[in-house]
């Protein structure tokens, strides 16, 4: 049989059963749309949050005080130590080959208040290198002196929300701003970035790192980013940092550094395995699609004895037979896949157009995968239904 | 008994409504053994139908044992053919999962009968048709005069008043089907009304009451 | 009908068409063992968090510098209005409070001869082995002693005793950390971990002198203990009150443990609800199993329906026993599923000890429960339609 005469006979059966079509193909297409729109959420929340990571380069190391000795690993949290690390720490790192930049980070917590209005803000005290490596930009103004490491200077950037809410309806640029009991200058504004990997920008201030050394009295440092220019390995780099560090803090190695990779490889992992969980669990649905498929079927095949049998008498091979019914069950099935597809991608623009963020969007492997399930499960399923089908005698047609 | 006055019936059949029963007029005394002939279409298995309360007249009365059956409900036409008829089909109608006894056990338990009572009835009436060793055989496993039997066991297990027969010896051959009808003979001989619907003569013949029903007019031989 | 008719002649039914039924019901059993499985393991994961979160203690409230963190995460940062000892020292006046506990954490390099060991310090007051549920093995917890002048006393956690002294006993033995000298006073037992962190590895010093040692003015947090039979909105509501006597303004958070559990169980309720939805799809195809075989079977015992009629059998009976087949076949469907997924657990769990429960008596319940709902629904069309087949129609049908 040809195939174009294959698609022709199953095509007509198919819709002279059509509540049986209807119903397997709402199932299949109901398990198909189920698997790509879980995995399809899946990849996209990992590629959001590595396309997050990558946008902060890629050559990126960040040192937190404190280190753990303990058989639980991890990193330190609490980030609290005996022995401050220090913008002189820094400015040593910098020092060291292979580090391209260095951007020292105090952080911590103020009350911002312009008149009688004032919100409680995240406080960032850091160099121009800080506001480069987060690939943060200025909206309107001017950004961080050159001497942010080195002079306290009293300006300050400020986020998109807070130049709002503070300011508005008047420019923010030039008006001055009280931080905790001390004035400030604003310098500029930040361009409207919302949330970078869990800081939310909209809703911080910006300052030089000298500057928040006064502010907090504390020269303590909350982190150090250090960005690498790939010319020295990044282990050899890593090992000279904790050898600098030690010498510096009388013989204690109470930094821990972490790559930008490593971070970003841990993550990867856990949603690759989320995904794959998720998914699995969605196509057990597709098994039971397939087993309806076989069940279904074989109370087709008894339905059809008389018909089967005069295929056969007029010729058909056990060969035939076998293609055909296979064929009619991989047919429905395409046609499901097609359809559950199509329903997922809806629903994916749907939520790009309300999330718009994390851009949804379905992998190339995902269709292919999901398709060829899909075919897998038709065939094995409609294989012993198609068997049974293949040894109808031809005698049948003779029966009533 | 039975009693029809100028019953009607119509089905719906494209533009024009088929009239399957014109003004049919009919009386059945308990004891008769009546046969209803006729050429296909003439309207005799609607008929049966309807004197079996399994199809409602749009026209007319039926009265069944002094009940007016026109004007009831579904559910009260169920319990009187539960209580008063017994049906034979030309195709038997035996569900082929259940064997013979089941089967025939089946009016008794839609009665509720406790299962002890069931199985005393039941040994009866196999009794009665000659199937006393058949009873745990599958309609599959019963050649078709035997089926009809157990159909027949299963229309008088219940002691109904009138047994209606649509065409009972259509799927058996001549010596089988004789059979059959002596059977049913010999109970109407023991007080049961019967009705045959049939379209072979000889055996039309034999009834004591003949009635014939041509193009949905019945007229009485 | 009677009712061991009613069952005999479901059974009957349903054994009678063995390989369609079979497959319906293993179909079913799939989605049902997926449900159960989901809810059962969202479940597990619900109590082992809850249970982890609530080791120590559920009459505390916690304060922390800064607003609006519910996680007390701010603690970490500096600030200028931070909460101090004085604070938490104020506190212990208010008479709903039974205990206060000063927080101070970081890391710090712990010195015992030539040993040193970094690990995770923690300042505190003697009120924390009651607070926290610490279970002292040897000698004692941190005094009571005051809270801005305390004693250079450290407890250590059991490993990191272990670490540094293996069996010896070291009450009374000297450390140093950070260059200063602390007395051991004690040694806790065995906690295990919580979020990652190893509890067996800290230390516990004075929060006083954690607050020197980290070179920090505010506390990270002060947890507060106070008498059962108060109600958390209350304390939060004195707390309050009292700490903007002293501060001026609200400028720190406050957390009840009824707070953050909800925060909690908000989370896991979500990932339970996706997890069973996830199941569902399988369900729902099971379903439409039930619904087209039994659509099928009815169209094919017509004239079984018809015979049930022509003999008397009432409409609402001939529901009834149709709806019964369904549910039953759902039955069959769900109490396969259950038995495979009790029978995997138990193979497992020789393997794998630590395996969260896949089967409890509420999951087993909610599929059972399911089971016959879904069966009726499945059900009820195919068999309302059979009942209102005319009799001679379905006598007809061969």
């Amino acid at each position: 049989m040809t195939i174009n005469d294959n698609i022709a006979f199953n095509a007509q059966l198919l819709i002279r059963h059509r509540w049986r079509t209807t119903l397997l193909m709402l199932c299949v297409a109901m398990g198909v749309s189920a698997v790509v729109l879980l995995v399809s959420v899946g990849e996209s929340a990992r590629l959001y949050v590595a396309r997050e990571f990558s946008m902060l380069g890629s050559n990126l190391l960040i040192i937190l005080p404190g280190k753990k000795q303990t058989s639980g690993g991890g990193i330190p949290f609490y980030g609290t130590t005996t022995r401050d690390l220090t913008l002189q720490d820094a400015a040593s790192i910098r020092q060291l080959s292979g580090v391209d930049s260095v951007a020292p980070v105090i952080a911590g917590t103020a009350n911002a208040s312009v008149g009688a209005r004032s919100k409680n803000v995240m406080v960032l005290g850091s160099t121009l290198d800080f506001l480069k490596a987060r690939q943060l930009s200025i909206a309107m103004g001017a950004s961080l002196p050159d001497d942010a490491e080195s002079v306290s200077r009293n300006v300050v950037l400020i986020g998109s929300n807070l130049a709002q809410e503070l300011f508005a309806p008047h420019n923010p640029l030039g008006k001055m701003l009280t931080i905790d009991d001390y004035r400030f200058r604003v310098a500029g504004v930040l361009a409207i970035r919302g949330e970078s990997l869990g800081l939310d920008m909209r809703d911080a201030v910006i300052l030089p790192v000298k500057t928040s050394e006064r502010l907090f009295n504390s020269f303590s440092l909350f982190r150090i980013l250090i960005s690498l220019n790939g010319l020295t390995d990044e282990k050899t780099v890593i090992s000279d940092i904790y050898a600098l560090i030690k010498k510096r803090h009388q013989g204690e190695e109470d930094i821990t550094i972490v790559t930008q990779q490593s971070m970003m490889q841990a993550f990867n992992n856990i949603m690759v395995t989320l995904t794959t969980i998720v998914g699995l669990l969605g196509s057990v649905s597709l098994v039971v699609a397939g087993i309806l498929i076989m069940n279904l079927s074989l109370i087709s095949v008894q339905q059809r004895r008389t018909e089967i049998g005069l295929l056969k008498a007029l010729g058909a091979s056990q060969h035939v037979v076998l293609t055909l019914f296979i064929s009619e069950s991989i047919i429905l099935v395409m046609l499901a896949s097609a359809i559950g597809l199509g329903f997922t991608q809806v629903l994916l623009l749907l939520a790009n157009y309300w999330w718009p963020t994390l851009s949804f969007s379905t992998p190339l492997w995902a269709y292919l995968s999901a398709v060829c399930v899909a075919l897998l499960t038709a065939v094995l399923f409609s294989y012993l239904p198609a068997k049974q089908a293949a040894s109808i005698s031809p005698v049948e047609a003779l029966r009533k | 008994m039975i009693s029809l006055k100028r019953v009607n019936k119509w089905y719906p059949s494209g533009d024009k409504p088929l009239h399957v029963l014109k003004q049919v007029d009919l009386d059945i005394a308990q004891g008769d053994y009546i046969s209803i002939m006729g050429p296909s279409g003439s309207g005799k298995s609607t008929l049966l139908n309807m004197i079996g309360l399994l199809d409602i007249i749009d026209e007319g009365e039926y009265w069944l044992e002094g009940t007016p059956t026109h004007l009831l409900k579904e559910e009260q036409r169920a319990e009187l053919r539960g209580l008063y008829l017994g049906f034979i089909f030309q195709n038997f109608q035996l569900i082929n999962r259940l064997s013979a006894a089941e089967n025939i056990a089946l009016p008794l338990v839609l009665a509720e009968i406790p299962k002890k009572e069931r199985n005393i009835m039941v040994a009866n009436v196999l009794e009665k048709v000659g199937l006393q060793d058949r009873a745990h055989h599958r309609p599959g496993q019963l050649s078709g005069g035997q089926l009809q039997r157990v159909a027949i066991a299963r229309a008088i297990v219940t002691q109904p008043k009138v047994i209606l027969a649509d065409e009972p010896t259509g799927n058996l051959d001549q010596s089988a089907g004789l059979d059959i009808v002596q059977l049913l003979e010999s109970l109407n001989q023991q007080g049961l009304t019967l009705l045959v619907v049939t379209h072979d003569r000889v055996i039309g013949k034999r009834a004591t009451r003949k009635v014939r029903m041509v193009d949905g007019v019945l007229s009485e031989q | 009908m009677r009712a061991s008719d009613t069952l005999s002649w479901v059974k009957h039914a349903v054994l009678a068409q063995r390989s369609r039924n079979f497959l319906t019901v293993l179909g079913f059993a799939i989605g049902i063992s997926a449900v159960t499985l989901l809810a059962a393991v969202g479940d597990s994961l619900k109590q082992y968090v809850l249970s982890e979160f609530t080791q120590f203690g559920s009459n505390i409230i916690g304060v922390t510098p800064g607003k609006s963190d519910t996680m007390g995460i701010t603690g970490i940062l500096r600030t200028n209005r931070g909460i101090t000892l004085g604070d938490a020292q104020s506190l212990l006046t208010l008479n709903e409070v039974t205990g206060v506990v000063p927080v101070v954490a970081g890391t710090a390099e712990i010195k015992y001869r030539n040993l040193t060991r970094a690990t995770e310090l923690v300042g505190v007051s003697h009120f924390a082995a009651k607070a926290w549920k610490l279970e002292v093995a040897q000698g004692q917890f941190l005094p009571e002693d005051h809270f801005t002048h305390p004693r250079a006393f450290v407890v250590l956690g059991s490993k990191l005793h272990h670490e540094l002294f293996g069996d010896y006993t070291a009450l009374g033995e000297s450390i140093r950390i950070a260059g200063h000298r602390f007395t051991i006073v004690g040694v806790l037992a065995p906690k295990g971990q919580f979020l990652g962190m190893d509890l067996d590895e800290m230390a516990y010093i004075p929060a006083a002198k954690g607050l020197s040692m980290f070179n920090r003015t505010s506390l990270m947090e002060i947890d507060l203990l106070y008498s059962p039979s108060l109600e958390s909105a209350y304390m939060a509501g004195k707390i309050r009150e009292h700490l903007i006597r002293r501060h001026g303004v609200e400028d720190f958070t406050i957390v009840t443990q009824d707070q953050m559990l909800d925060t909690l169980d908000g989370i896991l309720n979500t990932i339970r609800f996706a997890g069973i939805a996830i199941g569902s799809i399988s369900l729902l195809v099971g379903s439409v199993g039930i619904y087209s075989i039994l659509t099928i079977s009815l169209w094919q015992r017509r004239n079984e329906v018809g015979l049930l009629r022509a003999l008397g059998m009432q409409q609402s009976l001939l529901i009834r026993l149709f709806l019964a087949e369904a549910i039953f076949i759902a039955l069959m469907g769900g109490s396969v599923g259950l038995i495979v997924l009790a029978l995997v657990q138990v193979t497992l769990s020789t393997f794998m000890p630590q395996l969260p429960a896949l089967l409890t008596l509420y999951s087993a319940s909610l599929g059972i429960g399911v089971s016959i709902f879904i069966g009726a629904l499945a059900g009820a069309e195919p068999a309302f339609k059979a009942s209102r087949l005319p009799p001679i129609a379905a006598l007809r049908a061969q």
